[in-house]
């Protein structure tokens, strides 16, 4: 390599950097870009494959493979700025054990439980697996079979997939594994504001005084939206930053306010934020009047463990989302019991921080915007935590305008396009409508051209549940897309891995990459990923973005969709719907469900002829019609009309996303507020459509206790996370060199006194117990997390240390999400 | 095999504004570090290696650097070519 081109790659390398940061660009780098070499490589959009933020990254191939990406200086999200996750993207795919074909364990040249996986072709691996799931569901009917995808899918990967078990095989068990990440978020806006997502933007950042963390580490989870933050914080003196965490982060480099709580008490801090409002005299009742509604909650609803369960079986309303109505003075009346005092006792935070946390909220001039993710969602109460910070959003009235900002933010790519918008949920349809309900019902089937009936009305098994149930036995077909459920799911001993080994079981695992998922599993099917497959993202603020496929997929990897397609068509509805339907319908009788589905005339009006001619398309070639945009525009006849317009598909790759609801071509900011949002009635100044009366709900919710905490032996609290350079399970980041140099191994983050005090120094290794099973690591007492005495914090990333043989598998009782935050453990030295 | 790589990298680094210049001169101090630009508080810094192990170490050094807030990578690009660092 020559001198020049090694100054060219640097030159390049300064110009984006000076581009994003907003700098004059060096003159030697300005002189250099212009270089006839830039022709060498052929650069596309696509949106990132990690986080729930969305950034759009520019990347380049050159002779098939991708050689470079830096963040896309046209995108409103990132603004060019890439994280180190984003920037090492372009070796995801390289990993050296990418899996090139499908294995199937077998012994003596036949499949077996119990034998070792051997290569065979898609014909052998899709033989055997039809064969298990018509087995299945001719023994036990549809609720036999199931499906756990992934917020990761593409939109039209979970649509695909939705049909094929919602209506091909007629069973509701279709899960994400977003269940374990957004289902708190989801139940907390269909219960205050009827209609799931955040109100407000990415926008707000820029506009708002203050932001308000509650249990998010965004400095590391959401890096790009903290690049922001920070440039708000220290380009406006003003601006207040309040962190709050069960452990100091790296968030608490930038707080103006740090606020170390116990675990559990944010329910009463919220309360006693409402109180401060009321009592001060600083409630918007113009606001509150007019668009709120107040609800007393039910309480006293146990942990979403098995019914046998004594917590479950002592609890008084297990389950229960119910609500009556109460006045505000009732409602005041109910918060009054979080006075400061007592609250500071409850968590641990001194009265003045407590007081300067309310005070940000009550301050009728100054903006606020809150963020939560896990810390909030992962919650044996995250509903309500939900509920309780729209409470104080709604009391004040700051909420749907510019800088005035709840914001939920999503942990993958796609939880809110694919999980949430399109409803890969096992009680879930598109764009908010459930199963539960006829006329929702009614609507999936005209679209999807089905006989009446079709669809079941009963939801199926969500996440948690699926695991259980496959350890009883009572589903035998398994399929997981797109995800690593055996490390994700909490209490594996106990509640994951008994269930993929039940002899009863076939269970297949579609991944790129020999997870432990994969590894536990029957059959494993290679998969295409990213910018192999041409698809749709859906960012936390509502953006739908898309890319193209820009390289091919390596050996026999197929996508997501190839494969839930193909698949498709080994089954006839005669085998797999029951006779009093296709009785009723005798058109239906005979066809495989790749007709019914996938080649109804509808489902694949959009021909080969319009894929983009500059790049592939594997999936379409295969199948001879356009399959993405087909399944896009028949999805988004779901949404448009209801307040969840999505664009024209061709439109979504010629932006960087736009924000639904799209009417007349514009996105729409800010939902609820006249003015912004087109679906907003005229002269309500604010309108909360998603309820009948236009009115947001306010609910009281007291603090109840953790599901586990901690006692005389097992003495610490326990609280799981994610780290900056890992993507959640690590299957892709891990095999990016610089990512896995960067965090080899999950540590255990102690405080000093609670190492100490336990004979145990830094870097010690240790064995982390709780009542369900142990994991071996080693001890960090410094480093990027800082735990208060009482409180360990180990991240789940490390395929080799499996944090989750230890957590609980306690959930929110109304969301079905798991508490990965809360259980109880004792240290020692191993 | 690795030495026959070269690999830059750019970040967009970002202080307080009254630090720039200050940190600026402690990172120019770390050997493979090089800052372009630094102005209000925003530093364009690239790094680099001939391997990928060397780059991740100077992505953790970068932000080690004292009074250091945030450090966005911006650009990554890489060459597989014999006697890629020798001139």
């Amino acid at each position: 390599m020559t001198v020049s081109r090694r100054e060219f790659m640097k030159a390049n390398a300064i110009a984006a950097a000076a581009g994003v940061a907003g700098v004059s660009v060096p003159a030697m780098a300005s002189n250099v870009i212009t270089g006839e070499d830039l022709t060498r490589l052929v650069w596309n959009k696509a949106p990132c494959r990690f986080c729930g933020v969305g950034c759009s990254v520019n990347v380049a191939t050159l002779d098939g493979k991708v050689v470079a990406t830096h963040g896309d200086i046209k995108s409103p999200v990132n603004k060019g700025i890439n994280c180190v996750k984003g920037y090492f993207l372009s070796k995801i795919m390289y990993g050296k054990d990418r899996l090139q074909t499908p294995l199937l364990r077998k012994r003596d040249g036949q499949y077996h439980k119990e034998g070792d996986f051997t290569p065979v072709s898609w014909d052998e691996a899709f033989d055997v697996m039809a064969e298990k799931f018509k087995a299945a569901l001719k023994a036990k009917g549809p609720t036999s079979v199931g499906m756990f995808g992934s917020g990761q899918w593409t939109a039209m990967e979970g649509y695909a997939a939705v049909k094929l078990m919602k209506a091909g095989f007629r069973s509701n068990n279709i899960e994400p594994n977003a269940r374990h990440c957004m289902a708190s978020a989801v139940g907390g806006f269909m219960r205050t504001f009827g209609i799931d997502e955040p109100m407000g933007c990415y926008d707000d950042i820029e506009a708002t005084d203050a932001f308000v963390l509650w249990g998010s580490n965004m400095a590391e989870m959401h890096p790009i939206l903290w690049t922001r933050v920070t440039d708000r914080r220290l380009s406006a003196s003003h601006v207040q930053v309040a962190v709050l965490s069960t452990f100091r982060h790296r968030c608490f480099d930038l707080a103006d306010i740090d606020i170390v709580f116990t675990p559990q008490t944010d329910l009463a801090i919220l309360n006693y934020i409402a109180n401060y409002i009321i009592s001060n005299g600083k409630v918007n009742f113009d606001f509150v009047n007019k668009h709120t509604n107040f609800r007393r909650g039910d309480t006293d609803i146990g942990y979403g463990l098995r019914d046998e369960d004594p917590r479950q079986k002592a609890a008084a309303n297990p389950n229960s989302g119910g609500s009556k109505p109460m006045t505000f003075d009732e409602f005041a009346k109910f918060v009054s019991d979080y006075d400061e005092d007592s609250v500071s006792k409850l968590s641990g935070v001194p009265v003045d921080r407590l007081r300067a946390l309310a005070e940000l909220y009550a301050d009728p001039d100054r903006k606020v915007v809150s963020f939560w993710t896990m810390g909030f969602n992962q919650h044996t109460r995250g509903v309500w935590c939900n509920n309780l910070i729209y409470n104080i959003h709604l009391l004040t009235g700051k909420i749907s305008t510019p800088g005035n900002s709840p914001f939920s933010l999503t942990g993958q790519p796609s939880a809110c396009g694919t999980a949430r918008e399109v409803g890969t949920f096992c009680h879930r349809l598109p764009a908010d409508m459930v199963v539960a309900n006829e006329k929702h019902r009614a609507i999936a089937e005209k679209i999807w051209r089905l006989p009446a009936g079709t669809i079941v009305g009963k939801p199926g098994f969500h996440a948690v549940l699926q695991n259980r149930k496959l350890k009883d036995g009572d589903i035998n077909a398994y399929w997981v897309q797109c995800n690593n459920n055996m490390q994700a799911a909490a209490n594996i001993n106990e509640e994951a891995f008994p269930g993929y080994r039940n002899p009863d079981n076939f269970i297949v695992v579609s991944d790129p990459y020999p997870t432990v998922t994969a590894e536990a599993a029957d059959l494993v099917l290679p998969t295409a990923m990213w910018i192999e497959k041409e698809g749709v993202y859906g960012n936390a603020e509502r953006r739908t973005q898309s890319w193209y496929q820009m390289i091919e997929p390596p050996g026999e990897s197929r996508s997501d969709m190839w494969q839930v397609i193909e698949f498709s068509k080994r089954f006839t509805t005669d085998e797999v719907w029951p006779k009093e339907l296709l009785d009723a319908s005798p058109d239906y009788r005979g066809k495989t469900l790749y007709e019914v589905l996938f080649t109804n005339g509808h489902a694949n009006r959009y021909p080969l002829s319009e894929i983009s001619p500059d790049h592939s398309n594997n999936e379409s070639q295969y199948f001879g019609y356009y399959v993405q945009k087909s399944l896009f525009e028949e999805y988004a006849e779901f949404g448009r009309g209801k307040a969840h317009d999505l664009a024209p598909y061709e439109v979504y790759h010629q932006t960087r996303g736009l924000r639904w609801p799209v009417v007349d071509g514009k996105e729409t900011l800010w939902r609820f507020k006249e003015g912004f949002d087109p679906y907003a009635k005229p002269g309500s100044d604010w309108d909360f459509y998603g309820k009948p009366d236009g009115k947001a709900i306010i609910f009281a919710l007291p603090y109840e206790p953790a599901a586990e905490s901690p006692d005389d032996e097992y003495d610490l609290w326990l609280s799981t996370g994610r780290v900056l350079e890992h993507w959640h399970s690590g299957s892709m980041t891990r095999r990016v060199p610089e990512l896995q140099r960067a965090m080899p191994d999950a540590l255990v983050y102690v405080h000093p006194d609670d190492a100490s005090e336990r004979g145990l120094r830094r870097g010690d290794a240790v064995k982390i117990v709780s009542r369900r099973g142990e994991v071996r690591t080693r001890i960090e007492t410094r480093g990027r997390n800082r735990p208060p005495k009482g409180l360990i914090f180990m991240p789940w990333f490390d395929a080799s240390r499996l944090v989750n043989k230890v957590t609980l598998d306690a959930t929110d009782p109304l969301s079905k999400q798991t508490d990965y935050k809360k259980c109880a453990v004792k240290m020692v030295k191993g | 095999m690795v030495d026959n790589e070269y690999h830059v990298a750019s970040y967009v680094v970002r202080t307080r504004p009254e630090d720039g210049g200050r940190v600026a001169e402690r990172i120019n101090a770390v050997p493979g570090l090089e800052v372009h630009v630094e102005q209000q508080g925003k530093l364009v810094v690239t790094a680099e290696a001939c391997n990928v192990r060397e780059l991740a170490e100077f992505a953790t050094s970068l932000g080690d650097v004292g009074g250091v807030i945030s450090v966005a990578p911006v650009y990554h690009e890489y060459e597989n070519t014999p006697g890629a660092m020798s001139k």
